[in-house]
């Protein structure tokens, strides 16, 4: 086996991308997995550890990670940093008391080395709830403007309903499509 | 007479080619399981030799423009390496992804260490960047003030309270994420559906609820009871708690300890038609299915929690 035959491989791989979905604990990191996957989300539970997807989009196969936001949990989430092409990170916006708390692992995370370059979008979670903070609010809060590293967005959505899902992955997947493979 | 025999032998023989074939297919399956770990391994190996004889080489070359293409040559190797370690990281057990990826560490150490022994002034050009694009990010997080948000509005709840009797019902909390923050020595009574559910800071106080149609998040909830039913419960740094408990899914905790935990036995009228609005199922009831994220081990239960002794329960709660 010769490495042209490696590089080969590698080749037919191209249209894959590798996105990790994280966030605070309750954030609803599962549920917007299963939704966008068309499962069941009633009988979700706390994720104990983490759940992988691969799911066929807009002809891309995208490898979904989806790693538990349990305290004890967030010092494992290095672990799967390594080639993330794109990064969710799910705020529920309803949950106003752990802001402070959600703005930090964000800016945390992205000094990592590992993630420098990867795209990232913000899903402005649980728009159902009456109290919930808009995008615009959030925004402002997580301090999302002093983000210089990486290409961003922040989309309002609701995992529950499914709005608007499809918006900021597809936003996700064009920006990560533009930088990897030349957009068809 | 003979034709039929033969036919049926035809038959017998067809039959048995088509079992043999399923069969085959299914060994191959399982096979190319195995050599595509297999075949992952040889290459990974194959190419890391190629790598180390590489490294090995380069002390050999004298002239400094050749050295710096042939450590060129090596860091795109291993890029490649790495690259191709990555996009194989499904099929792969994560202990193996993290041996691949330190052996790979370790190698570029290697190389680093090498090339800036052999070739001193040259330098990696984007090892320059970095630092650029470091202290930039420590810029960017020093600003760590978010005090202009008043952190506890609620739509709907209650807070900063002491001895008292709070009701909640039906119409305020349809659909509402409801917050309680700050209570000691209360009962609460919420009748009817929140969508979610916010407990911070209890102390001492009794907390009835409806069914929550998604999940409560309790945080610090100290020798107090709790009778609820919920899709999700998280309960985080509480301390003896009993909880009454309805789960459609699960439940966790992490850091608490002390905590009972019995079936949900809350009553009052029209619970039944609530436990439909909030699109919960009655008849099924986890309630003994709590993960201690402190307590990752399967052999042995938690210590930090237990199930209530029937004894111990109050039969059932009218409110």
């Amino acid at each position: 086996m010769g490495f042209l035959s490696v590089l080969r491989k590698m080749k037919q791989k191209e249209k894959e991308m590798r996105i990790l979905i994280l966030g605070l604990d309750n954030a609803g990191k599962t549920t917007i997995l299963k939704r966008f996957n068309g499962e069941d989300i009633d009988t979700i539970s706390p994720t104990l550890g983490f759940n992988i997807k691969t799911l066929e989009h807009r002809n891309f196969k995208l490898n979904m990670w989806d790693v538990g936001g349990q305290k004890s949990l967030r010092s494992y989430w290095r672990n799967y940093f390594e080639c993330t092409d794109g990064l969710i990170w799910v705020v529920d916006s309803a949950d106003r008391r752990r802001m402070q708390d959600c703005k930090n692992e964000l800016h945390k995370l992205l000094l990592e080395e590992r993630l420098a370059g990867a795209t990232l979008l913000i899903f402005a979670n649980k728009q159902d709830l009456p109290g919930a903070c808009s995008a615009e609010e959030l925004q402002e809060i997580l301090e999302l403007n002093l983000i210089k590293t990486h290409h961003w967005q922040i989309v309002w959505c609701s995992a529950v309903t499914g709005e608007n899902l499809l918006k900021g992955i597809d936003w996700l997947i064009n920006d990560i499509a533009v930088r990897i493979f030349t957009l068809d | 007479m003979s034709e039929i025999t033969m036919q049926d032998k035809l038959d017998f023989l067809n039959k048995r080619e088509t079992e043999r074939k399923l069969k085959s297919k299914q060994n191959e399956k399982g096979s190319v399981e195995n050599e595509k770990v297999d075949y992952f391994e040889k290459v990974v190996a194959e190419k890391k030799s190629e790598i180390k004889e590489l490294i090995e080489q380069s002390s050999q070359i004298a002239q400094k423009d050749k050295l710096a293409e042939h450590f060129n040559k090596i860091s795109n190797n291993i890029l490649t390496l790495q690259k191709y370690i990555a996009s194989n990281n499904l099929f792969l057990r994560t202990y193996d992804i993290k041996v691949y990826q330190e052996s790979i560490t370790s190698l570029s150490n290697e190389v680093k260490e090498l090339e800036d022994k052999l070739l001193p002034k040259k330098r990696f050009n984007f090892k320059k960047r970095s630092d650029v694009v470091k202290a930039s990010n420590v810029t960017q997080v020093q600003p760590v003030k978010l005090d202009k948000v008043d952190i506890d509005v609620g739509d709907c709840g209650f807070k900063d309270l002491n001895d008292q009797e709070l009701n909640l019902n039906r119409e305020e909390v349809f659909k509402k994420d409801v917050a309680l923050a700050n209570l000691e020595n209360c009962t609460v009574k919420i009748y009817g559906t929140p969508s979610t559910l916010h407990l911070s800071n209890i102390k001492n106080c009794k907390i009835y609820s409806g069914p929550v149609s998604t999940s409560i998040f309790a945080d610090g909830c100290i020798e107090s009871t709790l009778v609820i039913s919920c899709q999700q419960l998280r309960l985080h740094s509480s301390k003896s708690v009993n909880i009454y408990l309805h789960v459609t899914s699960r439940a966790i905790m992490e850091d608490c300890t002390h905590i009972n935990v019995a079936p949900y036995n809350l009553e009052y009228d029209k619970l039944a038609e609530d436990f439909e609005r909030a699109g919960l199922d009655r008849n099924v009831n986890n309630w003994l299915s709590v993960d201690d994220f402190n307590w990752l081990n399967v052999a042995k239960d938690s210590p930090n929690w237990n199930q209530m002794e029937e004894a111990d329960r109050v039969p059932s709660f009218f409110i």
